[in-house]
């Protein structure tokens, strides 16, 4: 197991490297030039001299592999270069909105599980009753609904008519309620529907049956034999929900105001503030990666049978 | 019998919304009771009313006939590129499941690496790199949806080019391309219609959403979700502004995954 997370680690280098080769080559075919975004966003006059001089000044006017290799050798001593727009260090904006970025997701994370192992567990427990329905016609309309719409209905009914919660920017724990719950309603709905039917086809299973034969009490044989068996499908989609819910943030983020990372990409794109984008795209990789990983040992941990097919492939 | 007549009910109501949404993005010029991008600051922010079914905005254009309008941009936009995008996994699938060896090795790891990342997330990283505009989002969208499918049509190539009777077929003498398009395409097409309807409602939740975001259809054309970000200063004054286009988002989507699901149901297609 160890020797299995420790190759995973270092297959980790090589795959960003590749991955920063190719943003950097994708990065080229941008329409248009980043001394001249550089200029208009420092509000300099774009005039021949000018755009030389940045030119020289950002490196453009070296040869593409020279530029890589310089920006590969400061990216190692974690200098990713500074923003056009605010002259600050890219690295430590970004570490700042994603600290905003990850709260909302984690707690979205959160939420979503926890009320959607409720509403799974009663929907498959109540099978075609009324709250089974009511919980199908959620999950329904959870998947079609677009989310700043959403973000803006709850702002309108709780913000503006109630006057209960604020309706955006980031303060304390009521700043985080109609951001979250925006975030969340969408994957509780997915969430809730596949907890409910992986719990239906467990109880049909053989070892579900044979323990009711030995008289087991109901209670007993649900949370023990199907419960357990039924949340580890869960597991494997919740690792792929916490990347979904970091990218989602970027219309809720925009919703309420909440400064984070989609925000801050956001008017990066906007402003063609090439630093940014680029750093971004190598952050965001990278912390995917990471969080898949830690998803594949996390099943591995749970379920023998994956880790001894893991080991057999590197052999 | 209640279920299988609200079922019935569903599917009749959400194809004729689609069916009225296409006829509407064709015609939208002909048939919009008022100019919709003629503004008028004698009439701004009228609530609706029978002359202005869905209210004004705030430059006082109307925005049932700028809703009708915009789908020709959320609605045909969306369709375009969830077609595009499947006839290019139809042929990038076939392509790597029939030949297999190294093209298909390849094809298989972009794929997985793509599907590491969440499709938001990617389209947002490729608007970044082509920059905001209707055209890079739709290609950044096509790029962004073809590979599912690809990997969809790829696994029951590989699968069904191993039947028997795809053999006998061969030795019939028939050629790669007619085994393909006789034998091998029938089976996967259901599956790729299901996956492409069910797509169609994504696409244009990402569309709208990116255009809400000011990254793609720019305003003042009427796109739905452009329509809500020009408007948002003035939503809790005037929430009709922010209701409709919604609305009509929520409705075409669904429809769409309501389609999608009767289509599954009738080529018996499991999830």
């Amino acid at each position: 197991m160890a020797a299995l997370i420790a190759r995973r680690i270092l297959m980790l280098f090589p795959s960003l490297l590749f991955l920063s080769m190719f943003i950097f080559l994708l990065m080229q075919l941008i329409p248009g030039d980043p001394a001249q975004a550089y200029l208009r966003l420092s509000q300099i006059p774009p005039t021949d001299e000018a755009i030389t001089a940045v030119r020289e000044e950002l490196g453009l006017d070296l040869p593409l592999y020279e530029q890589y290799w310089n920006w590969l050798i400061s990216a190692l001593q974690l200098d990713f270069g500074r923003s056009f727009l605010t002259g600050e260090r890219v690295l430590e904006e970004v570490l700042y909105y994603f600290l905003a970025t990850l709260q909302l997701s984690l707690t979205a994370f959160l939420l979503t599980i926890v009320i959607s192992v409720v509403i799974g567990i009663f929907a498959a427990r109540y099978q075609k009753r009324s709250f089974d329905t009511f919980s199908r016609l959620f999950s329904v309309g959870g998947s079609a609904i677009p989310t700043f719409w959403l973000g803006f209905l709850l702002v309108y009914f709780f913000s503006y008519q109630l006057g209960w919660l604020p309706s955006g920017g980031r303060g304390d724990w009521s700043s985080l309620v109609l951001p979250v719950l925006t975030l969340s309603i969408p994957y509780i709905a997915l969430f809730s529907r596949l907890l409910r039917t992986s719990l239906l086809e467990v109880s049909k299973a053989y070892y579900v049956t044979y323990s009711r034969a030995r008289g087991l009490r109901e209670p007993s044989i649900f949370r023990k034999h199907i419960l357990r068996h039924a949340l580890l499908p869960l597991l494997t989609v919740s690792g792929v929900a916490l990347g979904y819910l970091l990218a989602g943030t970027v219309i809720v983020e925009s919703v309420f105001s909440w400064p984070g990372m989609g925000r801050y990409m956001v008017t990066a794109i906007t402003n063609r503030d090439y630093p940014v984008i680029q750093f971004y795209i190598v952050f965001m990789a990278f912390i995917f990666l990471v969080v898949n990983m830690m998803v594949d040992w996390l099943q591995a941990w749970v379920d023998p049978r994956l880790r001894r097919r893991e080991g057999s492939r590197h052999v | 019998m209640f279920s299988v007549l609200w079922k019935k009910k569903a599917l009749i109501f959400s194809s004729s919304i689609l069916l009225l949404a296409f006829l509407f993005a064709l015609f939208a010029p002909f048939v919009v009771p008022v100019d919709p991008f003629a503004g008028d600051t004698s009439r701004r922010l009228l609530p609706p009313s029978a002359e202005y079914w869905f209210g004004t905005d705030h430059l006082g254009r109307d925005v049932f006939s700028r809703l009708l309008y915009g789908a020709r941009y959320s609605f045909l936009g969306a369709l375009v590129v969830a077609i595009i995008a499947a006839i290019l996994s139809i042929v990038i699938g076939t392509i790597a499941g029939y030949r297999g060896g190294c093209l298909d090795q390849i094809f298989m790891r972009i794929s997985e690496w793509m599907l590491a990342f969440p499709s938001l997330m990617i389209a947002l990283v490729l608007v970044g790199i082509f920059g905001p505009g209707m055209l890079n989002l739709m290609f950044a969208l096509i790029l962004v949806f073809w590979m599912p499918g690809a990997r969809l049509v790829r696994n029951m190539i590989v699968r069904l080019k191993e039947e028997r009777y795809v053999h006998v077929a061969r030795l019939h003498g028939g050629s790669s391309f007619r085994i393909i398009t006789r034998h091998l395409l029938p089976f996967v097409l259901p599956h790729v219609l299901v996956l492409a309807t069910l797509d169609v409602g994504s696409v244009l939740l990402h569309i709208a959403g990116f255009s809400f975001l000011g990254l793609g259809i720019q305003p003042p054309l009427p796109e739905w979700g452009a329509m809500l970000n020009t408007s948002s200063d003035y939503f809790y004054s005037s929430p009709w502004l922010m209701i409709f286009p919604g609305l009509i988002i929520f409705v075409i989507v669904l429809s769409f995954n309501i389609l999608s699901d009767h289509w599954r149901e009738i080529f018996h297609i499991k999830k």
